[in-house]
């Protein structure tokens, strides 16, 4: 099998008496779009430096492209970083930008020129319009492409980007994304990406590493991630999730909402019952667990109906297409397979 | 790591700032002995009418300083409009000029009108000195508290007159406090002014002055400039409580 | 109505600087540079005019190394050390120069040029430190982390990236610490000894006692052009980084 592009093998960092990372573990493939997922404060940011070369870890070792670079400074690592303040350089104008990892390099001016036009297309930057201008003079995301271009200059065997969309409106940050997508598959090469929002992640991602407080809690492709959360914070973290505290008892376990059907018991005496919103059907009999419930809430969310009901005292978020007619108040029966729901230990 | 690149610099102001500081300090109780009586010749009521003296100056200029920055003040950051730039300019411009020169220039015009000498001289010598130093905080105040409050104001019924003082004033009031102190501190040990303008009137300034290069009594000096030094750090401490940082 | 107080306060600031500066055009009835011509054949003062240029060069110099190291040392670090570097700014002038005097004596330092210029540097030191401190950007580390991965080390990044963004910066601290310098008084006549003598201390000897002479007027006209044109300087430099 292939070499991996990036490997982390039991890497701990801490600071003074902070623990930024725990014992992490992970295998990047090449050319693989894989993101780095979790709340801020989580570690992912050190992560990313780790690899880049900007922090040396306390323990473990660190591979690129097969080669152990644990030790070795970031300017020998040639990988490429896109900052989340971008980083751009205020004194050099756009092709001084982009060229700058080239000079250092002692690049010849004629490649240094073809590489620069090449990674401005890339990102789609017309060379000619934009090489001679100063950075202070783009928008937002010209400067989110100047230093992606940047970085790519180099021919990195992995691109790194810490959170670059974080800065960028809903529209330009939809239209980043694809474009960002669109590189990757151009130009072939490994993209780690760091991010706390996971709509970024699930939607650009071949693989996403989740990680909390400093350890990884799954690692896995998007629908992996959010079909089968391995950890209750994994599935509390992607997408909605309901949760319902039960015990076992007779084969099944015995709720606030009643009588749960579960197909499969991991052994814990107190558990939680996590249910996807739209794995809750309304109106349905034909399930394995049924139960009545009224309707409190019901939201029009485009194309969909986000349903908040109560069974006795507890409530559970619904997602059902806009075709059903509920309204507040309406008594309503629901229910899910047994096979939808994910058992944790309480 | 790279904070050492910060030693030279730290290293020299240790020992060619903070150390004389140390040394003046032991001065002051009688070094190479050890003593309270210098101190005590500084309580002495020939020193008092000095410091009184001291008093009365430096806050007749503060007040004075107030009355005439506080309009101009006013009138730069809220009703220039295009000109704000400009007439900033035109009052920084005498800040760049040492202040031995701008006393020198006051001389030149009291003169001719015969007013060397007096107290008034020494009065206006000291205004026009520090008047700048009383500008610069009170517009960096007053531009923060902006048009668009002034105008929410209004409309919410305000006299002009109710609106200046019951938030234009409030919102300066930091820029006040430090036109205050950057003003009446240094105005304390001033000598320039009144040695060239008044000839004989006696600060905590002059008095310096004379016990240092005139006498060379050093340990009456370092008791005074101590007790002086008291005082700053005094009024420096009381506006970092109130407003967090010294701000420049 | 305010207007016109503003009218006349600007008055206030400008009627003396004008009248000195026109005095020193006029002798007698008429309009002359003959005392600017003077001034060029007065030993004392051209002697003093290089002494203040030296002792203003090389402060300039040595606190700009000095304060602009230890602030780029401090970016964005721990705040508690930088009011080292601020004491000296709000302290009373008067009581630096007094303690410096004491501290020469102590150690049996001759007094003249150089404990003239020791106490100088100490000064702009802290100023320099503040200005640049302000003035660089809370991006720098970041900027650098950039230039480090993009395959400089850490010289080629400090000499491609840091010095050259430092640089306006760096401009501005120097002209203040040369203005500051070259206009010092209060430490200057404290600090010196016997036979050596700045511009300041030329003029304080003369005016102390409440003299005004047209040479005096020429000689303040000058440097007060001297100041404006490191004032307009300064504009240029602060205006430039936009």
């Amino acid at each position: 099998m292939e070499g991996f592009a990036v490997e982390l093998d039991g890497v701990s960092k801490s600071y003074s008496n902070f623990e930024a990372v725990r014992d992490i573990k992970l295998k990047i493939r090449r050319g693989e779009f894989f993101s780095i997922l979790g709340p801020s404060g989580s570690g992912k940011t050190t992560i990313l430096r780790l690899i880049a070369g900007l922090l040396y870890p306390d323990k473990g070792s660190i591979r690129l492209m097969g080669k152990d670079v644990t030790f070795v400074p970031a300017y020998k690592r040639n990988v490429g970083m896109v900052f989340q303040d971008l980083a751009l350089f205020p004194h050099l104008n756009v092709f001084e930008n982009v060229a700058y990892g080239l000079k250092v390099r002692k690049t010849p001016e004629e490649e240094i020129k073809r590489k620069v036009k090449e990674c401005l297309e890339i990102v789609n930057l017309d060379p000619e319009k934009f090489g001679k201008r100063k950075i202070n003079q783009l928008s937002g995301g010209q400067q989110q492409r100047v230093a992606i271009a940047r970085a790519l200059a180099i021919e990195p065997s992995v691109l790194l980007l810490d959170e670059p969309l974080g800065s960028l409106d809903l529209k330009l940050r939809q239209h980043m994304m694809s474009e960002l997508k669109r590189i990757q598959k151009t130009v072939k090469t490994t993209f780690v990406y760091v991010t706390h929002d996971q709509s970024e992640a699930l939607i650009m991602s071949d693989r996403i590493a989740v990680i909390n407080q400093g350890s990884l809690e799954q690692i896995g492709t998007p629908a992996e991630i959010y079909e089968n959360p391995a950890t209750k914070f994994v599935a509390e973290f992607i997408g909605e999730m309901n949760f319902i505290p039960a015990e076992v008892y007779n084969g099944g376990l015995i709720s606030e909402i009643g009588y749960i059907k579960v197909s499969n018991l991991n052994g814990a005496k107190r558990v939680l019952v996590a249910i996807r919103p739209e794995k809750i059907k309304i109106g349905c009999r034909n399930l394995d667990n049924v139960y009545n419930a009224v309707v409190e809430e019901v939201a029009y969310v485009g194309g969909f109906l986000s349903v908040k009901a109560r069974i006795n005292d507890f409530c559970l978020k619904c997602l059902t297409s806009s075709d059903l007619r509920v309204e507040e108040n309406q008594k309503v029966e629901l229910g899910w397979r047994a096979d939808d729901a994910i058992i944790f230990e309480a | 790591m790279r904070h050492f690149l910060a030693l030279p610099a730290i290293i020299y102001l240790l020992v060619l700032f903070y150390l004389p500081f140390l040394i003046t300090l032991l001065y002051s109780f009688g070094f190479p002995g050890f003593t309270l009586k210098h101190y005590f010749e500084i309580l002495d009521p020939l020193y008092l009418k000095v410091f009184i003296n001291s008093l009365i100056l430096a806050s007749i200029t503060t007040v004075l300083c107030f009355i005439l920055a506080y309009p101009l003040s006013y009138y730069i950051a809220l009703k220039a409009g295009k000109w704000k730039n400009f007439l900033l300019l035109l009052v920084i411009l005498p800040f760049w000029i040492s202040f031995l020169l701008r006393t020198y220039a006051i001389m030149t015009l009291l003169t001719p009108l015969g007013l060397m000498f007096t107290f008034p001289a020494v009065v206006i010598g000291m205004v026009y000195d520090y008047l700048p130093f009383m500008i610069l905080p009170l517009y960096a105040s007053l531009e923060r508290v902006g048009r668009s409050q002034i105008e929410a104001s209004y409309v919410l019924g305000a006299k002009p007159s109710q609106t200046f003082l019951k938030i234009t004033l409030p919102l300066s009031k930091s820029g006040i406090f430090a036109g205050v102190l950057l003003v009446f501190i240094p105005a304390l040990g001033e000598f320039v002014v009144p040695t060239m303008l008044g000839g004989t009137y006696a600060t905590i300034g002059t008095i310096t002055w004379d016990l240092f290069l005139r006498y060379h009594n050093w340990w009456k000096g370092s008791a005074l400039s101590v007790v002086y030094m008291a005082l700053v750090l005094l009024a420096i401490t009381v506006y970092i409580k109130r407003s967090g940082r010294i701000e420049l | 109505m305010i207007r016109f107080l503003v009218l006349l306060i600007f008055m206030f600031l400008y009627i003396p600087i004008v009248y000195v500066v026109a005095s020193s055009f006029i002798d007698g009835g008429e309009i002359t540079t003959k005392w600017f011509v003077k001034l060029f054949e007065d030993r004392d003062i051209v002697r003093s005019f290089y002494n203040s240029l030296s002792i203003a060069l090389l402060s300039t110099l040595f606190s700009v190394i000095l304060g602009s190291f230890a602030a780029y040392a401090f970016l964005k670090t721990n705040k508690r050390f930088e009011s080292l570097f601020y004491t000296p700014i709000v302290i009373p002038e008067i009581t630096e120069a007094l303690s410096l005097l004491l501290f020469y004596r102590l150690l049996s330092f001759p007094l003249g040029f150089y404990s003239v210029l020791l106490g100088h540097i100490a000064f702009n030191i802290a100023f320099v430190f503040v200005i640049v401190n302000a003035r660089l950007s809370s991006q720098l580390r970041s900027i650098e982390d950039a230039s480090l991965t993009l395959g400089a080390d850490e010289v080629q990044t400090f000499l491609r990236v840091t010095v050259p963004i430092a640089m306006p910066g760096i401009i501005a601290a120097s002209l203040i610490a040369f203005t500051l310098s070259w206009d010092n008084f209060i430490k200057t006549v404290f600090t010196t000894g016997p036979g050596f003598q700045t511009l300041p201390l030329l003029i304080w000897s003369q005016a102390a006692r409440g003299v005004v002479s047209p040479s005096l007027n020429a000689l303040t006209t000058l440097m007060l052009f001297v100041s404006l044109f490191l004032a307009y300087l300064y504009a240029k430099i602060s205006t430039k980084r936009e």
